[in-house]
């Protein structure tokens, strides 16, 4: 017995687990000692005591006070009523005896403590407690039976805290039959309840507020109260509302800091995604393709093996909007998303993991933020049968009106004129539209391609159920979404989602068994130039003969270039295969301690067909039948044992996570390409090509890490989270492979403070929380540390032999990119948490850019692989409001609204002005930052653009290059977003729900103007315009915008100077704009009206996506800014009905 | 208060452990095989002379990239567009801005010609470097081989010089070194040729190293060093080495035209095999009509036409005629190609090669040459060599001027649409502003060279643009 300071009481039982404590959280005893010490050295005195109706506890405080002398009692043996004393400069002994006289205490002083006990009872008192006191059994959990691990129980004659142990479970001894006990449990109701023996479950109501919801983390749960990092949940019923394929999709505007970037509105097509910015540069400046940080994307724990990259080898009509016009806005995810195989239905929710605290645990692989996908699971209760079904239709968000053929040649002969051209000059080579086109025929092409509707259809249905100790649930899931296209072409997928839980050994064991399988078939034409529908000359004569044969001639002018039917009968079929499976094995080795592994492996398997049918092939050139075979599989096998350790101590909670982690992941490519089929109706198979030529490819990566996770909670209060992490990766060089990483969080629930309790009673919570940490990037090919030399498999062998090309250029020394975090957050709720408001700024900033380094090809190569000592930073505000603002028995309206500022800057890049990124990147300027030239206007007499030249003279001829290398660009445009958010309100009356929600952007992008005036064509040419391209130069004195049309044959000042003015801030404009993305009024229809059919919570709604669009933008849809003659973002209305049984 | 219970100590114990042996063994959790299994590592291929040769091949088979926009193939069809040889109809504006002279430094053929260039060099230059560090292959063989890739280093350089002006001297992998070399000189860069090419003469024998005429041979190497000394006026050596060559005996003029071109023509002293797949020769992809009564999509130029004398065999046997109703009216006209290569696809025999040198481009050097040193009569003789054979009668030139002006024309319609030759002839005999000014609407003194390609500039800002490009 030798504890007990006057300040804390501790169960009597807890003793050992404090020795462990205070091993523990040596810290803590530390300062506790010293506090004591303190108290010691005072020295004797005499006792004046002047209490009344006061605690034992505050008497002997009291005493302690004056003499130093320190009680050491257990309280729950010791539970006296208040008393009262008057006594003066008494020596202690009379103090003690005059205190204890009346009561049922005995005590003894030992050196300079007094210990105080019961007074031993006699037998038959013992034998008559012995009835009265009994021993508690409980089992606390929530709505769903999930066990409420640190639920504290408290009855008014104790002190102290009992919480559950990491089970819900507790146990207490010697307990009063007649106490109640207080259950309680942050963020539900607490609840009373009078003891006996066996309390069974205890279920607590939640609270309704968003703060205690659970929320799913990285290898683990916490809710919004306790979570020091930053991750924002978006629910099932959230992506339910939205009439989508890609769940992706799904998550526009509901995260702050989360962009959603969609590829494009074909069905199957990606969307990039980004969390708070581009922390790497750009790789390659000589390729179209901008590099584009995406998140690690995991579904119930096992890292998507295809992750959010295109899956299509063949170039799909569709799924690649970045046509040669304009592709500075076209990444290497552009193309068909895996996603697009996930049924959005089966989804439970998505975490969206942004800080250090957050994403660290995943070391490289979450440095650019972490996607937590979790799926739906069974509960236990009565077996039900949901059953789901919808219909809608997509069209054109916003359409694009393109000159008619009078304007059209108009146009032409104006451009005619402009050039000088003689009529001799005008062929029918070069001036078909003009020489041999009828002049009067008018085709509305993109109307023809674009105008029309398609359908969708949606369903699925659930079974689940169980019991106590197992749970299942078995989807089946059906999606058909028409192209809105000429043909018959459309996305199908067909989804299998089932998941299994079951507990043994008194729940000791647990185990979870999760498998989604689905089936996606994509079959479109194989051309992936959408532009074509936009730029037809509208006389272009038919392309269709009355029985709907190919028209490739038209009074001897060839048609082969124009002719897009010709793209629908080159069908492309994309079959997707993605399984997703996931066991968890757990063991309860002791209280608190457990042991558990994750075994995950998730493939993804692409089948396509390309087929080149000699029948959609130009009788001009020669015809050859051919069929490309590609085959793509990308697998994750990923394992990870973890120990967790749950220790309730005193009023703290203590978490420790320790982990390994093992991922493999392997990607393997094989494309057969047969030539000079026979017969068209054998391109289904390999077997008819008379030559066929292989290729294939893998890649192999390896990954291997060591973590752990400290998390300590003290009263509800405290907060101190702490991860370390050993990562090692094959992407790297012997000896460059390991990298340590690591963050460290603080919170404080100040709003728990006595203090600020009393004085701001309307907030009920409010935390103030700090992460900082790093973490690495590998994210490269593997092998680039050594050079390759590969066979060409596209020639025949030179001589018998079979040629080898080097493949790379190689850089031993590359090694880890890092990336620094701080993020600050408060949190904060108003009236009992009906409001919650969340502000957090962060900071990242990245170095040691590991990067494919853009290099002239006079080395032999675009670029090599290195790290390169810029720092990129990212630092911003995000906000985010929930609000229930009404909430009564038939109505209740509720109010979210999220907007995040990102600033994105290089801070540094040594030579940067001597390297070829110098036309790319200004220190101190945004990476988005476009360098040009500063556009004036059109020049009246000449009619061409002109510029700023660096001097500030006015050219129409600006000379390439930033002024360091003698050119005339500077930074003109920045195009990464000033703020992007969401708003929603949902209302419910009776059994009525309507739900608005908004997404809003507002961002300099480039506009339509930069994909009109290109290298390859400008308004002029024989290409269409969209009318609003009209307004253009034409006389001398004219003041316009737009410079003079030019057919570009001949002569090339306009040509020339329209090449500048896509390099140049005229290029850019406003692309802000407000979406109604989301529209859906349900209504669920009373069950006194389903009769017996046995049907419940039947719901009738019509979901709309993409509805309206508020924006300056002049031409095109603003989401798909700078990709205008891609495949137009759809608007979609459907209607649908659920039930179930 | 038993709800905390003490750690058994044993199994927390094992499952540390376990973790341990996790971390430790990390190294070998993360071991990948030593190359993707599609790939060699630059040591394997340099440790067996088989892998070696296949190197080699590699190089060679590089010539053939027609869709990459392959220098040596594409520099002949973009200077018949740019010059007066072939014209198109098909609507590229890439291939137009050639036709028209409105080139800018964007057009993607010129930046993708450089680049295919550099990245050959930078195969040979890194299988120099690998072959003179081998173990496997003896001494004799080094030299040989490292002579051979000679040769191809410098007919690249000289096709880059005579196309862009002064280009970056390239002659190692080291890319911290090469990346910022700025444009050598014209001299320098010739210089360079000169060396390599002198070097392969020094290292090579009479015998082709393997089948066929295919890698170069001694003479292959003196018959390039010949027309180089020509294009920089060192007419002797020109003479000097002409005359080795075609004292040789191993190379004899094809008495029928249509046989010049063909696998195992003994007109050929390097030959390449056309490997493509699904076609034989460039060529024979740019310039042959797809099918009957469709027009090639690069026709001749009305000039090149009329170029012609009366008789010539070459019009009848190298120049082809495809009927077209190009108004959809029933009523045909002609439309002339480009026809020494005539198989588009692979499968037609018999097969063709590509021609990089062949022994009538060598009598009209030596004739040349001679005509330059006052030889009349000896120049004259060579070019009616290659006169008779094209079924003409012989050159009726007399005086100096006469004699080189006759050698000129027939340099024009011998080497017609071959290794660029008539475009490089008009800018070496600085005849070019006085011809194309004549036939091309557009023309400007500045064309002559081709821009440097802007993205290049981009990457290497010591690089500068010719004049008249942005």
């Amino acid at each position: 017995m030798k504890f007990i300071a006057t300040s804390i009481a501790v169960p009597l039982g807890a003793q050992r687990y404090i020795q462990q404590f205070i091993l523990v959280m040596k810290i803590t005893t530390f300062l506790l000692m010293i506090g004591l010490m303190q108290v010691s050295a005072k020295g004797y005195s005499q006792i004046s005591l002047h209490e009344k109706n006061a605690s034992l506890e505050k008497v002997f405080t009291e005493i302690k006070k004056q003499t130093n002398y320190v009680f050491l009692y257990d309280e729950h043996q010791l539970n006296l009523a208040p008393l009262s004393i008057d006594i003066k400069n008494a020596t202690l002994e009379t103090t003690l005896a005059k205190l204890f006289k009346d009561l049922p205490v005995e005590y003894s002083i030992v050196e300079k403590n007094v210990l105080v006990k019961p007074k031993q009872k006699s037998i038959l008192t013992k034998i008559k407690a012995y009835f009265d006191e009994i021993d508690v059994r409980g089992h606390v959990v929530d709505k769903d039976g999930n066990p409420l691990a640190g639920a504290t129980i408290s009855w008014p004659q104790v002190k102290g805290i009992m919480t559950t142990d990491s089970n819900g479970d507790f146990f207490m001894r010697g307990v009063d039959e007649k106490t109640i006990f207080v259950i309680s449990y942050v963020g539900y109701l607490p609840r009373k309840i009078k003891v006996k023996p066996e309390l069974g479950t205890i279920e607590l109501e939640l609270l309704d507020s968003k703060l205690d919801e659970v929320q799913v983390i990285a290898y683990g749960t916490n809710t919004r109260r306790f979570s020091v990092g930053s991750a924002v949940t978006v629910t099932a019923q959230d992506i339910a509302q939205q009439p989508v394929t890609n769940v992706l999709l799904a998550l526009e505007g509901r995260v702050p800091g989360l962009t959603v970037t969609p590829n494009g509105g074909a069905p199957g097509a990606s969307a990039k995604i980004q969390i708070r910015g581009q922390n790497s540069l750009n790789s390659n400046i000589n390729s179209q393709y901008r590099a584009y940080d995406q998140p690690l994307f995991i579904i119930d724990g096992v890292p998507f093996a295809p992750q959010n990259n295109k899956i299509n080898i063949s170039q799909r009509f569709g799924s690649n909007p970045a046509s040669s016009i304009n592709s500075s806005t076209a990444t290497a995810a552009d193309g068909m998303s895996p996603f697009n195989t996930i049924n959005p239905s089966d989804i439970e929710s998505i975490t969206v993991l942004k800080d250090a605290d957050a994403t660290s645990i995943y070391g490289s692989q979450g440095s650019n933020g972490v996607i937590l996908i979790t799926t739906k699971k069974g509960k236990a209760g009565q077996t039900t049968l949901d059953a789901h079904v919808d219909r809608g239709v997509n069209f054109v968000a916003r359409p694009i009106q393109m000159l008619n053929t009078q304007q059209y040649l108009d146009m032409r002969h104006e451009a005619i004129k402009n050039d000088g051209i003689t009529a001799d000059q005008v062929t029918s080579d070069l001036f078909p539209d003009l020489t041999v086109y009828d002049q009067n025929k008018y085709t509305n092409w993109y109307k023809q391609f674009f105008g029309g509707t398609a359908s969708t259809t949606n369903g699925y249905a659930t079974l689940k159920g169980g019991s106590d100790h197992t749970t299942f649930i078995v989807t089946g899931g059906y999606s058909d979404s028409k192209y809105n296209f000429p043909g018959d072409f459309a996305d199908t997928r067909y989804s299998l989602h089932s998941s299994v839980h079951h507990s043994a050994f008194k729940d000791r064991l647990t185990f979870d068994f999760g498998t989604d399988y689905s089936y996606d078939k994509n079959n479109s034409s194989g051309q992936p130039n959408a532009a074509n529908a936009f730029i037809s000359p509208p006389n272009l004569p038919d392309l269709l003969d009355a029985s709907g044969n190919l028209v490739w001639n038209y009074k001897g002018s060839w048609l082969s270039q124009l002719q897009q039917y010709a793209y629908l009968k080159q069908t492309s079929d994309l079959q997707s295969h993605s399984l997703n499976t996931v066991l968890n094995i757990g063991y309860k080795i002791t209280k608190g301690l457990r042991f558990s592994t994750n075994l995950g492996y998730s493939r993804f398997d692409v089948d396509e067909i390309d087929q080149l049918p000699t029948l959609a092939q130009s009788p001009q050139y020669r015809n050859v039948a051919t069929a490309t075979f590609g085959t793509s599989i990308f697998q994750t096998i990923s394992i990870e044992p973890q120990l967790d350790y749950h220790l309730n101590i005193g009023k703290g909670v203590f978490n420790a996570l320790l982990g390994g982690s093992y991922k493999k992941n392997l990607y393997d490519n094989t494309v057969l390409t047969g030539i000079g089929y026979s017969s068209d109706a054998l391109l289904g198979s390999i077997n008819g090509a008379n030559e066929v030529t292989a290729l294939d490819q893998s890649t192999i990566y390896k990954y291997a890490a060591a973590f752990g996770r400290l998390n300590y909670v003290y009263d509800q209060k405290y907060i101190v989270s702490l991860t370390g992490r050993r990562d090692g990766s094959s992407n790297f060089g012997p000896d460059r492979q390991f990298g340590d990483f690591g963050s460290a969080g603080m919170g404080w629930i100040f709003s728990e403070e006595k203090f600020f309790k009393n004085t701001i009673p309307f907030i009920g919570y409010a935390k103030l929380s700090a992460s900082y940490g790093t973490s690495g990037g590998d994210g490269i090919a593997p092998y680039q540390y050594q050079s390759f030399y590969q066979p060409n498999t596209q020639v025949n062998t030179f001589q018998g032999v079979r040629p080898y090309n080097p493949v790379n250029l190689y850089n031993p020394d590359y090694n880890w990119s890092v990336k620094k975090t701080l993020n600050l957050g408060l949190d904060v709720g108003l009236l009992d948490n009906r409001i919650l408001l969340n502000g957090t700024w962060y900071q990242s900033r990245s170095d040691n850019q590991l990067t494919n380094y853009a290099l002239p090809s006079q080395t032999g190569f675009s670029s090599v692989l290195q790290n390169f000592n810029a720092t990129v930073q990212n630092r911003g505000l995000e906000f985010t409001l929930t609000s229930t603002n009404i909430k009564a028995t038939d109505f209740s309206w509720t109010t979210n609204f999220n907007i995040a500022f990102n600033r994105n800057k290089l801070l540094a890049f040594p030579g940067l002005e001597s390297s070829p990124y110098a036309l790319y990147y200004s220190i101190g300027k945004s990476t988005s930052t476009v360098i040009g030239y500063r556009y004036k206007d059109v020049n009246p007499t000449t009619g061409l653009f002109e510029f700023y030249k660096a001097n500030g003279d006015v050219t129409s001829s600006p000379v390439y290059g930033v002024a360091s290398q003698g050119g005339d660009m500077v930074p003109v445009a920045d195009l990464q977003p000033k703020f992007t958010g969401g708003f929603g309100n949902t209302f419910r009356y009776k059994n009525f729900s309507l739900t608005a929600f908004f997404q809003f952007v507002k961002q300099t992008s480039a506009n339509y103007l930069s994909a009109i005036y290109s290298a390859q064509s400008m308004p002029g040419g024989m290409v269409n315009i969209p009318v609003a391209a009209l307004n253009h130069w034409r006389n001398p004195g004219d003041i316009s915008n737009l410079e003079r049309l030019s057919t570009a044959l001949f002569t090339y000042d306009a040509q020339d100077a329209a090449y500048s003015f896509t390099q140049s801030s005229g290029a850019y404009s406003d692309a802000s704009y407000i979406r109604l993305k989301t529209l859906s009024l349900d209504y669920r229809v009373p069950d006194k009206y389903l009769g017996k059919s046995g049907m419940k919570n039947l719901r009738v709604y019509i979901n709309a996506q993409n509805l309206l669009t508020i924006t300056g933008y002049q031409v095109g849809d603003p989401q798909s800014a700078g990709s205008l003659y891609s495949f137009p973002l759809q608007r979609t209305v459907a209607g649908g009905l659920s039930f179930n049984f | 208060m038993k709800n905390l219970q003490y750690l058994t100590n044993t199994k927390v114990v094992a499952a540390l452990v376990l973790l341990c042996i996790m971390a430790s063994s990390c190294k070998k959790l993360i071991e990948i095989p030593a190359s993707p299994p599609s790939q060699l590592s630059s040591a394997q291929v340099f440790a067996d002379s088989t892998n070696i040769i296949g190197a080699i091949a590699g190089i060679y088979t590089n010539f053939g990239v027609t869709t990459g926009g392959g220098l040596i193939t594409n520099s002949m069809l973009y200077t018949g567009l740019s010059g007066d040889e072939v014209t198109t109809g098909a609507y590229d504006v890439g291939d137009v801005q050639f036709m028209n002279n409105s080139l800018i430094s964007s057009n993607t053929y010129i930046s993708k010609m450089w680049s295919d260039a550099y990245s050959n060099i930078y195969q040979v230059n890194a299988c120099i470097a690998g072959i003179t560090s081998a173990t496997a292959i003896s001494a004799a063989l080094k030299k040989q081989l490292i002579g051979e890739i000679k040769v191809v280093r410098a007919l690249y350089y000289f096709r880059l010089v005579n196309l862009y002006g002064g280009v970056p001297l390239v002659l190692s992998t080291d890319y911290t070194a090469t990346a910022k070399i700025p444009r050598a000189t014209v001299d320098n860069v010739y210089l360079q040729i000169t060396t390599d090419l002198t070097d392969a003469v020094k290292a090579l024998s009479v015998n082709y190293p393997s089948a066929g005429r295919a890698r170069p041979n001694i003479y292959v190497a003196k018959a390039l060093l010949a027309n180089v000394y020509l294009y920089r006026g060192d007419w002797q050596n020109a003479e000097t080495l002409t005359t080795e060559v075609i004292n040789s005996g191993v190379y004899s003029l094809e008495s029928d035209l249509n046989n010049v071109f063909l696998d195992g023509s003994n007109e050929a002293i390097w030959q390449l095999p056309a490997n493509g797949q699904y076609s034989q020769t460039a060529d024979g992809q740019f310039f042959v009509p797809y099918s009957d009564g469709v027009a090639s999509s690069y026709p001749i130029s009305a000039f090149l036409k009329s170029a012609f004398e009366p008789g010539d065999q070459r019009l009848q046997k190298w120049i082809g005629t495809s009927l077209v109703d190009e108004n959809g009216d029933g009523n045909l006209t002609a439309s002339y190609y480009p026809y020494k290569y005539k198989n588009r696809d692979a499968a037609v025999t018999p097969a063709e090669d590509y021609m990089m040198i062949r022994l009538g481009e060598v009598y009209l050097i030596r004739a040349e040459a001679r005509a330059r040193l006052s030889k009349l009569a000896e120049a004259t003789a060579d070019e009616n060599t290659v006169r008779t054979r094209a079924g003409l009668s012989v050159s009726t030139a007399a005086s100096s001027t006469e004699v080189l002006a006759s050698i000129m024309h027939e340099r024009q319609t011998e080497l017609f649409c071959e290794g660029a030759s008539r475009w490089f002839d008009l800018k070496r005999w600085a005849t070019i502003d006085v011809v194309l000014g004549a036939e091309k609407p557009n023309w400007k003194s500045s064309f002559a060279l081709f821009p440097i390609p802007v993205d290049q500039i981009r990457l290497n800002p010591f690089l500068t643009q010719n004049p008249g490009y942005n």
